[in-house]
């Protein structure tokens, strides 16, 4: 299927800015699209496309890249996770995976235990690695999450229980240290591959969710974003139990190829357009 | 004084780090699940040599250092300070402390073309050349014949440091010697 690239509405993401154009945003993601579309009764389904990022340049980011994303209706986060093991090992060759937490990833190559340290040691331990962000607790993880990753020597692995903040559009479950993000990511060669959601279906819950994103927004001086009411709307009118999962494909195809940068499998990144 | 943000940063880069000018050597752009953008750098020191790694917010400033690093040839040492001479029309002269110096010293000879590394005007580090050429001036005496072996011994050079050498190298031979490993090269072309 294809969505539209450009929509009037845009995630309200703390951490994602969208591309303002004429006509509203270049979409992020096809995600609000493609639930509107579930919830009108389309069934399983995927689609390959652009998205754009604004400010994410690097060398395994590039502010326009193609998405692969696919939804399976009844799905639980854990039966997506080998659906996607056995897309990834079609491409990169058969692999093991291990599914390990949040939680237990950075406990293992940092030492810390995340969900049950005070800020203020955690803090600590993030400056003793090099980190010179602010205070802010759910920066200070972010930092710490991506030392784990940078440091995990396991090839292929998934990510999951994330914490209750980073949900998004993610269910929520209680598992042993809490209420956690039904949420995995996959890191293959250290490189985030994939990240899926058990979704959310509630949309009162979604609704306070973008309000208190635009609320973090305002605190950071970035411009609050309208919920998208047509999503919002479709989920009133009953969004099918689902799961769904966004692939990085440039990124897949440049590991698959044994390349170091995206700018390798890109026609043209961004610094050359 | 000019600032440079994250994303304009490159390998080269001169930038002041906790108070110190350092060099950048390598950054990258991270954006860990869905979170904060950073960018994890890694910085050599310029005064000290030490590698820094510091992973900053994407879009932080860090204030550019004043650094130039200049060919200069090195005049003569007094004992606590080493001259040394821009070679451009300028003719302007530094002095470096020992400390600055560092390793350096025991490669200098007058006249050697060094890279100078000034901060603020001041020199911070100096590089000698890579091949350095100096006399023997001891050394036990060599053994006829002992060309092929690949035994060593040790001499001293006219800075005062010692190396090792091949058997048959003689006190007042000149030879070649990497400043950047302290390993002898070869007989010097001259001598």
């Amino acid at each position: 299927m294809h969505t539209p690239v450009v929509g009037s509405q845009t995630v309200t993401d703390i951490q994602i800015d969208s591309i303002p154009v004429q006509r509203g945003f270049l979409q992020t993601s096809p995600e609000f699209f493609m639930k509107r579309l579930l919830a009108s009764g389309v069934p399983s389904c995927y689609q390959i496309g652009p998205v754009f990022r604004d400010g994410e340049v690097g060398k395994w980011h590039n502010p326009e890249f193609m998405m692969l994303e696919w939804y399976r209706i009844g799905f639980d986060s854990r039966q997506l996770r080998e659906e996607v093991e056995g897309l990834v090992d079609l491409v990169l060759g058969t692999g093991t995976y291990r599914t390990v937490t949040y939680k237990d990833l950075i406990g293992e190559e940092i030492g810390i235990d995340v969900f049950d340290t005070s800020p203020r040691e955690i803090h600590r331990v993030a400056v003793h690695l090099g980190y010179s962000g602010s205070e802010d607790f759910t920066e200070v993880c972010d930092f710490l999450y991506s030392q784990a990753m940078n440091s995990c020597d396991c090839s292929r692995y998934f990510v999951v229980d994330f914490p209750e903040e980073s949900a998004a559009l993610a269910e929520t479950k209680i598992s042993e240290s809490g209420m956690v993000a039904d949420r995995f990511e996959l890191i293959a060669s250290r490189i985030e591959l994939a990240n899926g959601y058990n979704e959310l279906l509630d949309p009162d819950e979604l609704k306070r969710r973008m309000a208190l994103d635009n609320k973090i927004r305002c605190d950071k001086s970035k411009s609050a974003v309208d919920p998208d009411e047509r999503l919002l709307d479709a989920m009133r009118h009953g969004l099918p139990q689902c799961s769904g999962v966004a692939i990085g494909l440039d990124r897949l195809v440049a590991l698959a190829l044994g390349f170091e940068s995206l700018g390798q499998v890109m026609t043209f990144p961004v610094n050359r357009i | 004084m000019s600032s440079y943000s994250t994303n304009e940063f490159r390998n080269g880069l001169k930038v002041m780090l906790e108070g110190e000018p350092c060099v950048i050597l390598e950054a990258e752009f991270v954006k860990p699940g869905k979170g904060q953008a950073f960018t994890r750098a890694k910085f050599r020191n310029l005064i000290s040599g030490r590698v820094w790694d510091r992973t900053l917010r994407s879009g932080e400033t860090m204030e550019s250092a004043n650094v130039v690093e200049l060919d200069m040839e090195y005049l003569y040492t007094d004992g606590t300070e080493w001259h040394f001479m821009r070679m451009d029309d300028t003719f302007e002269q530094v002095s470096a402390s020992a400390a600055v110096v560092g390793d350096a010293k025991q490669w200098l000879t007058e006249q050697d073309r060094c890279t100078v590394t000034l901060w603020e005007g001041d020199p911070i580090s100096v590089v000698p050349p890579n091949f350095v050429e100096l006399e023997i001036k001891d050394t036990d005496p060599g053994v006829r014949g002992d060309t092929v072996a690949g035994g060593s011994k040790p001499a001293t050079l006219a800075t005062g440091t010692t190396i090792r050498v091949p058997l048959f190298i003689d006190v007042g031979e000149v030879v070649r010697v990497d400043t950047r490993t302290g390993e002898y090269v070869g007989r010097s072309k001259q001598s």
